[in-house]
């Protein structure tokens, strides 16, 4: 009884651990993609997530009050308009905070990002207010699925099912723009050597805001989705999901894209284990231990090339 | 086309309502919202004219003559004059030691906290603005201080003044232990970690229920001079303090000894830090922060010259912690979120990196500033973002540039 | 002219027998980046008293065997020694920290040293014993002053009264004028004493390059390692940086590491040159017999 228990609690938090870590996944490319492009880690990213949950509920409401009620319809329209918008957040927030700062001191450009979390984060609170907004579920029902020959059984929502596909989906379209269009391998070559990029006639300020916008389209992505699935959020959790998102790039590696959705994955994993084998409270604590470990052990991540100081 | 003046700002006003129609216009209510006209009307009404008016100051700025000093240039010559140093130099600490004679109850309150920030900022000042390494979980440091004491006060019985030099050491050691692996790997991480760091520390004053009382957080007992107490009756075999002296009893006798413990440990923490500067030891903090790998080339360990800088950042954090706790009289986790961070580090950039006078004033007026605009509190943090961004962009050398010291007396 | 020697002296002894001692010795150094070999088995000596210069087309690996010579880089194969006169020898690679093997089990009072190396070793290290170095695309701390610049330089020797600074001592401001004394004579060496207040990033390029050279002779080295010192200079200051470099030779007693494009100054004013050419040592010896290889006006000119 006690091992059937037990393995459901498993298969139930390896399916938790995957959703998490496939959202993780998705917010750390925006790290990942800006780290290896401008060396800088962009703190307002976690943010840009947390306007991404806001626009969607705002979008859906919008969208409903307008007498759209077809779920498949609803769902494509909301995720498009939040994407779009999000995306425009990104562009808009490197042009005015980090653009200007491209030649400034390495100090700087990360002063101006926590500048921007800030502002983000409580232009959201004054805006929205301070309690935890709603997100009504449109997709309801779940597989449920046997574990065990003792008639456990684990669950999967259809929501749940919509997150992992539309994010490896999302992985891959993004994957197939990087190394198959003219733009994707600009922002290779930006990424390698920015000097040399822009003497070969590559636009480098227009690649980085590029980075950004897909940074912030992925972040929106899954801020559509993880509202969906919880339901609820307010104007606090860009910055925890934010760390942990970074966390997952620094652990698959920062500034590769594999690794991004590998960390993720492994972080979702571990965290929900940890929750369901140890102790919820402090789930929060050992994410970050880990990316304290990592970065200690292991700082070019899983995937990473160890990083070659030029002197 | 028409003209630039106008088209680039019409742009971006068009790109704010599109970004803020959504998120200010139509307010959620459960899952339906409300529509507001006015916001995101206003922000891009604001967009348009900040837009314009930049670029007019560009222009203008183009036009003037590249000789004559900007008027900011002015200020901060006028705060680099050293007859201005001398005379702040006597006449601060006096003014510092008369002004709780003259505060009411709650302006002590306020000064107090002024003070502790003038602290914190100092601390901080030292790690991001001289050595370059930007710590995002300083509040941790100064959770380490105030919990020290209240742990130590609750399981240890320790007193105030014990647990002033105990609490710095302990911080100080914290610091080095979180430091020494990090610092040596590059320096965007250390954001990062200490980050990280400061939400562990938080998280676990939080959750540890047995040990920190959680959430309701621990009561701590107020210091006493030389045993003597600023309650009103004493415990068992204690004085009172106004009994000893023969004066009435007030409430603010406490707070008053407290702000004047507090003043003395700034000015000495203050003597320290300048003298610090002009040290070999300073001189390596601020070669770091310029360029690490030109350090390392002339002998510098870069590790144990950061770990020195965050060790005494934390050491003074430390200190700043204990002060709170003991003028607060109590601590719970909520003193000690990222926000607090955030805070200390506007001040010490909009201060001036690694400029001690611009970090002390800013460190005032962003204490006593939202004291006085209680009204406005909703968009203080708000504020203090839109600050940091600005200082960044327009003078990232802070309101007053640290000065550069010149050795007088060599044979040249 | 005669400038004494500034600061303590390391090098005794006068120029002649002993000029023809190695004092830094690489031994088959190789250092790979991934599949790249950028060194290959190089090998050179460094005579005592000696300019060597290192020349060869870009991307040769020039700048890369400094970097494994001054630190920064850690070759995975091979040995490079610096033998002061009078004194024992220091495996420099061994400074930067050393992988722990089981002999260390048969030698524990190796692990210690091994620990200690991996803890707080580094570049600076391979300065402390005794070679320094400036850099290509110039790196001075450009919010300071020159003078300050050139203080930072001589923390080692300034640091060691930590408490008597904080309290002001006597004897810590007689060493700190000590310093600066030290820091005025480089700088006068290089006439920039007017340049000592100024922010080192507000001077223009070719003092900026001798403020670098002044700051690296501050930290008193046996070996000072120039990365192109006259590249952006114009032909009357490369002039002047050719005399220089030969008074710091002559008067100091210094040994000089050299790589430089300007051939011109490369033959007049080198004992010893180093070819290398993708990672490899192609040729060395006297300027003359450099100037007839052919292998090495192949790799030129091919």
């Amino acid at each position: 009884m006690v091992a059937t228990m037990a393995a459901e609690i498993f298969a139930q938090q390896t399916v938790n651990g995957l959703i998490l870590g496939a959202t993780y996944g998705l917010i750390a490319i925006g790290y990942t993609m800006v780290y290896g492009i401008i060396g800088m880690i962009n703190f307002a990213h976690g943010e840009i997530y947390m306007v991404s949950a806001y626009l969607a509920a705002i979008f859906l409401a919008v969208l409903h009050f307008f007498g759209l009620t077809s779920v498949p319809l609803l769902l494509v329209a909301v995720l498009l308009a939040t994407v779009l918008v999000t995306a425009l957040y990104g562009w808009f927030v490197e042009k005015i905070a980090y653009r200007p700062l491209r030649h400034s001191t390495r100090l700087a450009p990360l002063i101006t990002a926590i500048g921007v979390s800030l502002i983000l984060q409580n232009y959201v609170r004054i805006a929205q207010g301070a309690r935890s907004q709603g997100m009504p579920s449109l997709l309801q029902g779940s597989f449920i699925l046997p574990v065990g020959d003792q008639g456990g059984v684990v669950q999967i929502t259809y929501v749940q099912l919509l997150i992992i596909i539309v994010a490896f989906l999302s992985m891959a379209v993004l994957t197939f723009i990087m190394q198959g269009t003219s733009m994707g391998r600009a922002c290779r070559a930006t990424e390698q050597d920015r000097i040399m990029a822009a003497l070969l006639g590559i636009d480098t300020n227009r690649i980085i805001a590029i980075v950004f916008v897909i940074g912030a389209a992925m972040a929106a992505i899954a801020g559509v989705l993880v509202s969906l699935n919880y339901g609820s959020f307010d104007f606090h959790i860009g910055f925890i999901t934010g760390i942990k998102a970074f966390t997952a790039a620094v652990l698959g590696g920062i500034g590769s894209l594999p690794g991004a959705m590998l960390g993720g994955l492994i972080l979702g994993l571990a965290e929900s284990f940890f929750a369901g084998f140890v102790n919820s409270d402090y789930k929060d604590v050992f994410a970050f231990s880990l990316l304290v470990l990592v970065l200690i052990f292991r700082p070019s991540g899983l995937l990473g090339q160890p990083q070659i100081t030029k002197v | 086309m028409g003209h630039p003046l106008l088209t680039q700002p019409l742009l971006t006003a068009i790109l704010v309502l599109l970004l803020t129609a959504p998120v200010s216009g139509l307010v959620l209510d459960g899952y339906d919202f409300n529509l507001r006209w006015q916001p995101p009307l206003w922000l891009t009404l604001i967009a348009f004219c900040i837009h314009w008016m930049i670029l007019l100051f560009k222009r203008w700025r183009l036009g003037e003559k590249t000789g004559k000093p900007s008027p900011w240039s002015r200020v901060s010559s006028w705060g680099s004059r050293p007859s201005v140093h001398r005379l702040a130099f006597f006449v601060l600490p006096v003014v510092g030691l008369v002004l709780p004679f003259f505060l009411g109850k709650y302006g002590l309150t306020v000064a107090i906290l002024a003070l502790i920030y003038v602290l914190l900022a100092l601390g901080l000042n030292i790690v991001v603005g001289l050595a370059g390494l930007l710590d995002l979980g300083f509040v941790a440091f100064y959770a380490v201080g105030a919990y020290g004491y209240a742990l130590g006060h609750h399981y240890l019985g320790l007193g105030f003044w014990l647990s002033l030099p105990l609490g710095a050491l302990l911080a100080a050691c914290c610091g080095i232990v979180l430091g020494f692996p990090v610092l040596r790997m590059h320096g965007d991480y250390l954001a990062i970690v200490t980050l990280g760091f400061g939400e562990i520390i938080r998280l676990v004053l939080n959750n540890w229920m047995d040990f920190t009382g959680g959430p309701n957080g621990l009561r701590v007992d107020f210091p006493t001079f030389f045993g003597l107490e600023f309650s009103r009756h004493a415990k068992e075999g204690g004085i009172p303090i106004h009994e000893f002296l023969g004066i009435d009893y007030s409430s603010n006798t406490r707070n008053i000894f407290i702000y004047l413990v507090l003043f003395l440990v700034v000015l000495l923490i203050l003597a320290l830090v300048s003298r610090l500067k002009t040290m070999p030891l300073g001189r390596a903090w601020e070669a770091l922060r310029e360029d690490e790998i030109a350090c390392r080339s002339l002998g510098i360990n870069h590790v144990t010259v950061k770990l020195s800088a965050f060790a005494l950042g934390a050491m003074i954090g430390g200190i700043g912690g204990v002060f709170f706790a003991a003028s607060q009289g109590f601590v719970n986790p909520t003193s000690f979120t990222f926000f607090e961070s955030a805070l200390i580090l506007a001040i010490v950039v909009l201060g001036g990196l690694g400029s001690i006078p611009g970090v002390m004033i800013a460190a005032v007026v962003l204490t006593v500033l939202p004291e006085m605009l209680r009204d406005f509190s909703d968009y203080r943090i708000l504020v203090f973002g839109l600050a940091m961004v600005v200082m960044m962009i327009w003078r990232p050398q802070g309101l007053v540039r640290a000065r550069r010291p010149v050795f007088q007396g060599r044979k040249a | 002219m005669a400038a004494s020697r500034i600061g303590a002296g390391t090098a005794s002894g006068v120029p002649g027998e002993e000029s023809l001692n190695t004092l830094l010795d690489v031994q088959d150094v190789t250092l790979r980046f991934g599949g790249v070999v950028a060194l290959n088995r190089v090998s050179l000596q460094v005579a005592w008293g000696n300019i060597t210069a290192i020349i060869g087309p870009n991307g040769a690996g020039k700048t890369t065997l400094f970097n494994c010579i001054t630190g920064f880089y850690k070759p995975q194969n091979g040995h490079i020694i610096l033998t002061p006169p009078n004194r024992p020898a220091t495996h420099l690679h061994h400074l930067l920290g050393q992988s722990f093997a089981w002999s260390d089990l048969v030698h524990p009072g190796q692990v210690w040293g091994k620990l200690r190396a991996k803890m707080f070793g580094g570049p600076h290290s391979v300065c402390r014993a005794g070679i320094a170095r400036t850099f290509q695309n110039i790196r001075l701390f450009k919010e300071m002053t020159v003078l300050e610049n050139l203080l930072v330089a001589q923390y080692r020797q300034l640091n060691r009264y930590f408490f008597g600074g904080l309290l002001g001592t006597r004897h810590f401001r007689d060493e700190e004028n000590m310093a600066i004394n030290r820091a005025m004579e480089w700088l006068r060496f290089f006439s920039l004493e007017a340049d000592a207040d100024r922010l080192a990033g507000q001077l223009p390029y070719g003092h900026q390059r001798r403020v670098e050279m002044a700051r690296s002779l501050c930290t008193d080295p046996m070996v000072l390692c120039l990365d192109e010192p006259a590249a952006g200079l114009n032909p009357m200051e490369t002039q002047a940086l050719s005399h220089l470099i030969r008074r710091l030779k002559n008067d100091f007693n210094l040994t000089i590491l050299l790589i430089e494009h300007d051939i011109g100054l490369v033959m007049e004013l080198s004992d010893h040159i180093v070819v290398l050419d993708h990672g490899e040592v192609i040729a060395q010896g006297c300027p003359a017999d450099i100037q007839r290889n052919p292998r090495v006006v192949e790799a030129y000119l091919g």
